[in-house]
């Protein structure tokens, strides 16, 4: 899909056009990839969610109407119900993450600096993941996605204003746990 | 009011973050009051920027998707050909049903006025 595009004309032809559904595929399945990956920190259910997000979005785009929600953001909100279902299914079943354990054993082998730089992106993704799901939310979608605070507020239902001061306090939440490093039940400390 | 500057600078710092700028200099000299609690907490959206690299789904993955769900609508959607033929079908069983209730219709018309001509008349 060219930039010029009217994505709201792109998203009409879709209901009616799979071939237009599959333009917005293409814009949009690594951003949701990105989004769902850091939500549940691996590769497996990051594909997982992230297929379902698209088929139900292709089940329900006739529906879709573009009421101040664009469909970006109808997507990536599709996408935060998949991850808080998959959370609340294994919140009932402990598991590992497969990717914690990988980095785990990739420190033994790789050199000394790159264990420092994976030791410290590992704190604070857990950190991160220790913040109460907004907030997570609010980093990945500034941070990996890059959306405006405009565009966050519209995934999140909330002002261009409340997120600004959403992260300030997220900031302030991630020094204190960083300070402490992490405790509660993300161990380190 | 030095809560909302800080808020606005820091709002500001991450959108630079997003497009490579990493010097916090010109940020901290937007509030000299409160450089060390500013430098603090963009020092912290500095790491989390860091943290939070994009990752590449696998290309088997998207190609794999892409075809499913290409699939998966060419199964919703009929094909025109389908939808016209299936709007022909439901115009003639439509104009079938509007026949046989104009057909009903006039039988109990017809019936009634032979009824109303051989009733005798009584006098």
């Amino acid at each position: 899909m060219s930039i010029e595009e009217n994505e709201a004309a792109v998203v009409e032809r879709a209901k009616e056009d799979p071939a237009a559904f599959g333009l917005l595929y293409q814009r949009y399945v690594k951003k949701i990839y990105n989004y769902v990956y850091y939500r549940t920190g691996n590769h497996h259910d990051a594909e997982d969610l992230t297929a379902r997000t698209f088929y139900h979005a292709l089940s329900n785009i006739g529906r879709y109407q573009n009421r101040g929600v664009p469909f970006s953001a109808w997507l990536y909100r599709i996408a935060h119900n998949q991850v808080a279902n998959w959370h609340r299914d294994r919140s009932r079943r402990k598991v590992i993450a497969l990717d914690e354990l990988v980095v785990a054993s990739r420190r033994k082998v790789a050199p000394e600096s790159l264990i420092e730089a994976a030791e410290e992106r590992d704190v604070l993704l857990k950190a991160i993941r220790q913040l109460p799901p907004e907030r997570q939310q609010l980093l990945i979608l500034k941070f990996t996605t890059e959306l405006s605070n405009a565009e966050i507020g519209q995934v999140m239902g909330r002002s261009e204003g409340a997120i600004k001061s959403l992260y300030h306090r997220t900031l302030l939440a991630l020094r204190e746990k960083l300070a402490g490093k992490i405790g509660a039940d993300g161990e380190m400390s | 009011m030095k809560e909302n500057a800080l808020t606005e600078i820091l709002a500001l710092q991450a959108n630079g973050l997003n497009v490579g700028e990493e010097d916090l200099q010109t940020y901290l000299a937007m509030i000299p009051g409160q450089q060390g609690e500013l430098k603090s907490l963009m020092t912290v959206a500095a790491r989390v920027k860091k943290a939070l690299l994009p990752v590449e789904p696998s290309s088997a993955f998207v190609r794999g998707l892409h075809r499913s769900l290409l699939a998966m609508a060419g199964h919703k959607q009929p094909s025109a050909s389908l939808l016209a033929r299936r709007g022909l079908l439901i115009g003639a069983a439509a104009l079938g049903s509007a026949l046989s209730i104009a057909g009903i219709i006039a039988y109990i018309v017809y019936a009634r006025a032979n009824a109303g001509a051989r009733t005798p008349v009584h006098g």
